[in-house]
């Protein structure tokens, strides 16, 4: 395994348009890193530049001690899980898996082993004399996996991989791949629009906003202490309230101009009781949860989550309550204070 | 157990079908049957013709001696052989009395005659068939008259029984269509369909027996005839093979080299082609022999409209059994009825623009079929020892063979154009145009385009050549450049449209593969070895057969250029059929060929297919 370092990275397609704007990132040995961000933002364009697929237009792109931004994609020691699984459809199981290591050149004996090795540890025994369009979804992203597990690369890089296979099959890959990075220890790369598999898979996550890194931290510092107002709306389900006005608020630090609460940190309580009074406009019921959409009496709006399922009815006029430590401050630029 | 689901359409379709095809078969039978007729009547005047004008006198003006024709007439009529009706005109006048009290032939028809028509068919109320030919002088030159025959072959056994089978296939059409009405068993509705099906080959079976059995009854009749009234002619003076002819036009008279006793008709093939032939002795112990194409041969056409008739039937019976079963799954018996009707102008362009010629070329093959006459025998495989055994045939297979190895060449050099041109830019569009230009220019243009090019004076290329100091040859007339030049033109005209294929087909592999095998490790031969060519593998079959067909197929740069030559170095198969059949008029011979050609084709590409054909579906 080896680090990933990124410096000042940018990417323009078409000038002065940048897909990648001055990105850098430091991966330890080991660690798995989750890119986050919405769809055109530059993440896949990240991927590929680490990946040798696409030529920065600047900065430094180091694996280990070395600058590989010159190396051809066969000559960075990276492995590359794609969206689609890009198994080669005219090749078996067996064939895809062994494809990089006769590229490699990798002797017929190690190459058997290392098959043999993959396809035990991915459950992949029984598929490897079928083909790519004989297997399911899952087992496509499985082989996908093996092909890049084969060759046992410095780092790994996964580009949305679970995003064409349904909820269920998604969750449990998920518990797979995460297993499987804890027991390989692999510096991996993780790009995801998924908030649930960047939080769950990353020991760090990086939040990607217009080819911008918005932020960089762990799920739980990125997530409790968002550095901006793009990232607090976007991370988590739903995003962070955000004040201006409506709730009495206690006086924030020099600067703030807006507050933001998660949902999970407001409360409902009898009217008049709380900080401030709102009218219940929907109710989201998830059956562990509900979601409740309140408009507050002095304007704005406010999603509230409740444990269980809540006995609330559109319509409904509630007070609003919070525990100040939870509050979140943001200044007319929208960073956090 | 029986309520009626309702009646629709295509309930109908079966009956009516079986209707039409009953009708038709019946009349198919009538036209083959009055054909043979008329056939033998017209033998049979001729005949007669024929000897009046062997053996009744004329005077200066070649005017036949009219009582001498009427007395002649009257003997013939009452010759034992001869057992038909006569009639005969000197002039417009009739001579005879006419005992089939026939009205005498229509102006119309004495003036057809007269203006050269060889004969002309009629219809007498009370005998049927009747045939008029012209009564010529003895010269053969001018109409003198006009000869009538009818009643030339004996009346066919009634036709009770077919009658009969015809009234039972209505019959049973009639349960048919009435069991689509009801909520039948499939049990029912089988024996419904097969029942009327049996009837109706019956039928057909019949029918074609009967007529069989006209036409070898016309046969012995007309030879015996023939060869009765050449004896008569013959009796009271020595008469040349030559002279004899005009008794039988439409048959062979010659002499044969020992006398054959049998005086019954013989059945022989002469090369392949069926013949019937009657020996005769003149007076003077002189032997002759009649012979003929019997007329079993002139039935062809009839067998295969009875057979369409039949199968008419057929597909309307299985039709309505289907539509019957179908009823019940009525959203899918409709689906597929539109569906049908879409396919329906597609389908019948394609029964008859190329299923409908190649079953006729089928045809053709088995039989002789020659610019000159009317009858196309059944010739078995002749045809095909003919062609087999004909080392000509075999080199212009080999020559078609070493034409076709241009595919490959063009496809490796198209290959190439098209992963060179794999990008954008105006100049890479530009570059594709001019390579598509000679693909969609017209193919007698480029050849004479070449023409020019390979003059072996005023040629482009021999000038170009000339300035390195090189005496070019005479490209198209050198049996040793020739082909090599054909080809080279192929090749130039077809790179363009390959490449254009083969681009379709490179910008169709999803860029991903080609990502994920860099990054696997491969570098750009890998990639083209190992993800190009395996995933272009159909456009490239695509190419290969499409090119190899065009190759087996070329004909018009052949014509243009070289006609064959020079020294049939150019002679291949598609031209070599255009010859046999367009120049030889060896239609049948020809059409073997190109059935030959044609199974040698689908071998190859079934090679090509084996070869290469695996699917590969993108995941």
């Amino acid at each position: 395994m080896a680090t990933l370092t990124i410096r000042r990275l940018v990417k323009s397609y078409h000038p002065p348009a940048r897909a990648v704007d001055d990105v850098s990132l430091d991966v330890a040995s080991g660690e798995c890193v989750a890119i986050l961000g919405p769809s055109g933002c530059g993440k896949s364009t990240l991927l590929r530049c680490i990946a040798g697929l696409e030529e920065p237009t600047a900065g430094d792109i180091l694996i280990g001690d070395a600058r590989v931004n010159d190396l051809p994609p066969a000559e960075r020691d990276v492995a590359m899980v794609f969206q689609h699984y890009a198994l080669y459809p005219h090749l078996t199981v067996r064939d895809n898996l062994e494809f990089p290591l006769r590229m490699r050149r990798v002797r017929p004996a190690a190459r058997s082993e290392r098959i043999t090795s993959v396809a035990r540890r991915l459950e992949l025994g029984d598929l490897l004399d079928r083909m790519p369009g004989q297997l399911s979804g899952g087992q496509r992203q499985r082989v996908a996996l093996g092909r890049a597990l084969v060759r046992d690369p410095a780092v790994f890089l996964l580009d949305e991989p679970l995003s064409n296979l349904d909820a269920t099959l998604r969750v449990q890959l998920r518990a797979d791949l995460l297993a499987l990075q804890a027991a390989l220890g692999t510096t991996m790369l993780y790009v995801t629009h998924d908030q649930a598999e960047a939080l769950t898979l990353g020991h760090r996550l990086v939040v990607l906003d217009g080819g911008r890194v918005q932020q960089v931290g762990t799920p739980r510092e990125v997530y409790a202490t968002p550095a901006n107002v793009f990232v607090a709306r976007f991370v988590g389900t739903p995003g962070m309230n955000l004040f201006r006005q409506g709730l009495r608020l206690p006086d924030g630090p020099e600067g703030a101009v807006q507050a933001g609460i998660r949902p999970e940190h407001l409360a409902l309580v009898p009217p008049d009781s709380g900080a401030g009074n709102a009218e219940v406009t929907a109710v989201e019921r998830l059956g562990s949860e509900t979601l409740v959409h309140v408009r507050m009496a002095e304007g704005g709006e406010a999603i509230v989550r409740v444990p269980g399922l809540g006995e609330f009815a559109r319509g409904d006029r509630v007070g609003l309550g919070f525990d100040p430590v939870n509050l979140r401050w943001f200044d007319a630029t929208g960073r956090a204070v | 157990m029986t309520s009626r689901p309702g009646m629709a359409w295509w309930r109908l379709v079966g009956p009516l079908c079986g209707v039409i095809a009953v009708g038709g078969l019946w009349h198919a039978t009538a036209v083959g049957d009055r054909t043979l007729r008329a056939d033998v009547a017209v033998a049979a005047a001729q005949g007669a013709a024929g000897l009046f004008s062997l053996t009744v006198p004329a005077d200066r003006t070649g005017a036949y001696d009219g009582g001498r024709l009427l007395s002649n007439a009257a003997l013939l009529m009452s010759a034992g052989f001869w057992q038909a009706g006569l009639q005969v005109a000197s002039g417009a006048t009739p001579l005879l009395p006419d005992t089939a009290n026939g009205a005498p032939p229509a102006p119309d028809v004495v003036e057809r005659l007269r203006g050269g028509s060889p004969w002309e068919i009629g219809l007498r109320p009370d005998a049927g068939v009747t045939a008029f030919v012209p009564l010529r002088d003895r010269a053969l030159q001018s109409v003198r008259g006009w000869v009538e025959v009818w009643g030339a072959l004996p009346p066919s056994r009634a036709p009770l029984f077919r009658m009969v089978l015809a009234v039972c296939v209505l019959l049973a059409l009639g349960r048919t269509a009435w069991l689509t009405t009801t909520r039948a068993t499939t049990w029912e509705r089988r024996v419904a369909a097969v029942i009327p099906v049996a009837l109706m080959l019956a039928l057909g079976v019949t029918s074609a027996r009967s007529l069989g059995h006209t036409a070898a009854q016309a046969t012995d009749v007309s030879l015996m005839r023939a060869r009765r009234l050449a004896e008569v002619a013959s009796v009271s003076r020595r008469r040349s093979v030559e002279e004899l002819a005009r008794l039988a036009p439409r048959m062979r008279v010659e002499s044969a080299d020992s006398i054959d006793l049998g005086r019954s008709v013989r059945r022989d093939r002469v090369e392949g082609a069926p013949e019937a032939s009657v020996a005769g002795v003149l007076s003077g112990g002189r032997p002759i022999r009649i012979s003929m194409v019997p007329y079993r041969a002139r039935l062809d056409g009839v067998w295969a409209e009875l057979a369409g008739w039949a199968l008419l039937l057929v597909a309307g019976v299985a039709f309505s059994a289907w539509a019957a079963g179908a009823v019940s799954k009525r959203a899918r018996f409709r689906g597929t009825l539109t569906a049908w009707g879409f396919l329906a102008p597609a389908a019948t362009h394609l029964l008859v623009f190329s299923f409908g010629p190649l079953v006729f070329i089928l045809w053709l093959s088995l039989h002789r079929w020659g610019v000159v006459g009317t009858a196309h025998p059944w010739v078995g495989a002749a045809n095909y020892l003919s062609v087999l055994g004909d080392p000509g045939f075999w080199h212009s297979l080999g020559v078609t063979a070493l034409y076709a190895t241009y595919v490959p060449v063009a496809l490796v050099l198209s290959l190439g154009a098209a992963l060179l041109l794999d990008r954008s830019g105006w100049s890479v569009r530009v570059l594709r145009g001019v390579l598509l230009l000679p693909c969609i220019a017209s193919v007698v243009a480029v050849s004479l385009v070449w023409q020019w090019i390979y003059h072996p004076e005023f040629g482009v290329l021999n000038a170009l050549l000339a300035v390195v100091g090189i005496h070019g040859p005479d490209w198209l007339a050198d049996p040793r450049t020739a082909l090599a030049a054909l080809m080279f033109i192929a090749i130039w005209v077809h790179i363009g449209f390959q490449m254009i294929i083969l681009l379709a087909g490179l910008q169709s592999i999803p860029r991903v593969y080609h990502d994920a095998a860099r990054v696997d490790g491969a570098g750009v031969w890998q990639r083209f070895r190992h993800v190009t060519l395996p995933l272009l593998q159909p456009t490239i079959l695509f190419v290969l057969v499409t090119g190899t067909i065009a190759a087996f197929q070329v004909f018009t740069v052949v014509s243009v250029l070289t006609q064959g030559g020079p020294l049939h170095a150019t002679d291949v198969a598609v031209y070599r059929i255009y010859r046999e059949g367009w120049e030889l008029a060896r239609f049948g011979t020809a059409g073997a060929m190109s059935v030959l050609l044609a199974l040698l084709l689908g071998g190859v590409v079934w090679l090509e297919f084996k070869w290469m054909g695996r699917r590969v579906a993108l995941v």
